[in-house]
């Protein structure tokens, strides 16, 4: 064996010993205690590298921990143990049995043999799905307005955000098809992402959702309601004849009072306020914006879009209506 | 029918019957492995039984100082082994029994 041979081997078994980090040190080192050994034969035997002839060291590994036993739960009373090892993969065992007890229960639910049938089916659909999260998430994350909207704009560019998105679908479909990583590491990683991933999903969509709701309703409650009138202080009500209507009660269609300011008025010339003595509106009838009768709008038969009372700047502006009822005083 | 699917069930008790009349080495084991018809058998999986049977007590093995190559350490069954292999053996046998009649039926049948 010349020292070209025992590189390869010395490296093949590290990678194959670093595939291996997830098992505690003692199972791994027992595991690879002749593997040293076991290559320098397969090599000595010729034929290409040993990656030609066995395949990557992830890929090695992988088998390895197949055939050993130790990730499988396959029956091993020797090497299971008791203790939390055991306890653990007695666990996982119990949890992969009801996992297929209930695959078969739901699978006819939804007219297959096994459930797992059908979701095998969906595979390709959520590569998609991941692809889109995956791109809203770099997004979110990159771009610095930290609104979720429904496409992943990194700066508001469509092209780029399009391009993205054309870009992590892609890059999910081909990991799909690739198949989970033989190797620990890189198969955690995905799943830590994959698990991230849909813990993004499921927050960005309440967030989205509710963000959406509050617009709404904000739209038609402060701006064309709320800001409209909020400032009212007092309402003047008019009769058909212009005459100014005092004690008027204001209701709603449910029956419920309507009420505009505090029933109260600021004296013009003191600046105090003083409660109303009135028993509706008007609260203060000496500061009506029309008087006598001059200048009160002729009510339209059409009420709405007749001009509001409760508007003094129309007043000036209608100089030329004139009503002919007689004042109240 | 997927034949590695099938060969991963029955890989301990290939092992031990290439076993029961020569000790071997673990590249040696792959090789009657494959020379007996199991070609698809990969290296990782030979070890790995290998390293699974001895740590189950099935195995005794010896290292034997080799002048050109690396030692090799060579595996024997023991007397569990033995045990193990003769029950195995009948379980394999009356599967396989069941399977041919099942088989023969339906080509009968048919």
């Amino acid at each position: 064996m010349n020292l070209t041979a025992q590189d390869e081997i010395g490296g093949y078994v590290e990678e194959v010993r670093q595939a291996l980090g997830g098992l505690p040190a003692a199972a791994r080192d027992e595991l690879l205690e002749d593997l040293p050994e076991h290559l320098a034969e397969v090599l000595a035997e010729g034929g290409g590298t040993l990656t030609e002839r066995l395949g990557s060291p992830s890929a090695y590994a992988a088998e390895l921990i197949a055939s050993a036993g130790i990730d499988t739960g396959v029956a091993d009373p020797a090497s299971s143990g008791g203790g939390l090892r055991g306890q653990m993969r007695d666990l996982r065992d119990r949890a992969g049995a009801a996992t297929r007890r209930a695959d078969v229960r739901v699978g006819p639910l939804l007219g297959y043999g096994k459930a797992s049938d059908f979701l095998v089916l969906l595979r390709p659909a959520w590569w998609v799905l991941r692809g889109y999260l995956a791109a809203m998430a770099l997004a979110y994350m990159f771009d610095g307005n930290q609104r979720l909207g429904l496409l992943p704009r990194l700066g508001g560019d469509d092209l780029a955000a399009v391009l993205l998105l054309a870009a992590t679908v892609a890059g999910s479909i081909w990991l799909g098809r690739r198949g989970e990583p033989a190797a620990r590491m890189p198969r955690l990683l995905l799943r830590g992402g994959t698990a991230a991933l849909v813990i993004f999903a499921v927050v960005g969509f309440f967030e989205l959702d509710s963000a959406s709701r509050r617009d709404g309703s904000m739209s038609v409650d402060s701006v064309d309601y709320v800001s409209q009138y909020s400032d009212v202080q007092d309402v003047f009500v008019y009769d058909g004849n212009g005459k100014l209507v005092e004690n008027a009660q204001l209701y709603d269609q449910w029956g419920n009072p309507i009420q505009f300011g505090e029933p109260g008025c600021i004296d013009a010339a003191t600046g105090n306020w003083s409660a109303s003595r009135s028993r509706g509106y008007p609260y203060c009838p000496d500061q009506a914006p029309f008087r006598n009768g001059s200048g009160v709008p002729t009510p339209e038969p059409s009420f709405p879009q007749g001009p509001s009372p409760t508007e003094p700047a129309a007043s000036p502006s209608a100089p030329g209506v004139v009503n002919a009822s007689p004042s109240r005083e | 029918m997927d034949p590695t699917q099938l060969l991963k069930g029955v890989l301990d008790l290939a092992v031990l019957a290439v076993l029961k009349d020569e000790d071997g080495y673990g590249y040696d084991i792959l090789r009657r492995l494959r020379a007996a018809g199991l070609e698809d058998v990969g290296d990782a999986s030979v070890y790995g039984t290998l390293r699974r049977l001895f740590g189950s007590g099935l195995l005794n093995s010896y290292v034997v100082p080799s002048d050109e190559g690396p030692h090799r350490k060579y595996y024997a069954l023991n007397a569990a082994g033995r045990a193990e292999l003769q029950r195995s053996g009948k379980i394999w046998q009356g599967f396989a029994s069941i399977m041919d009649d099942l088989l023969r039926e339906r080509r009968g049948t048919a």
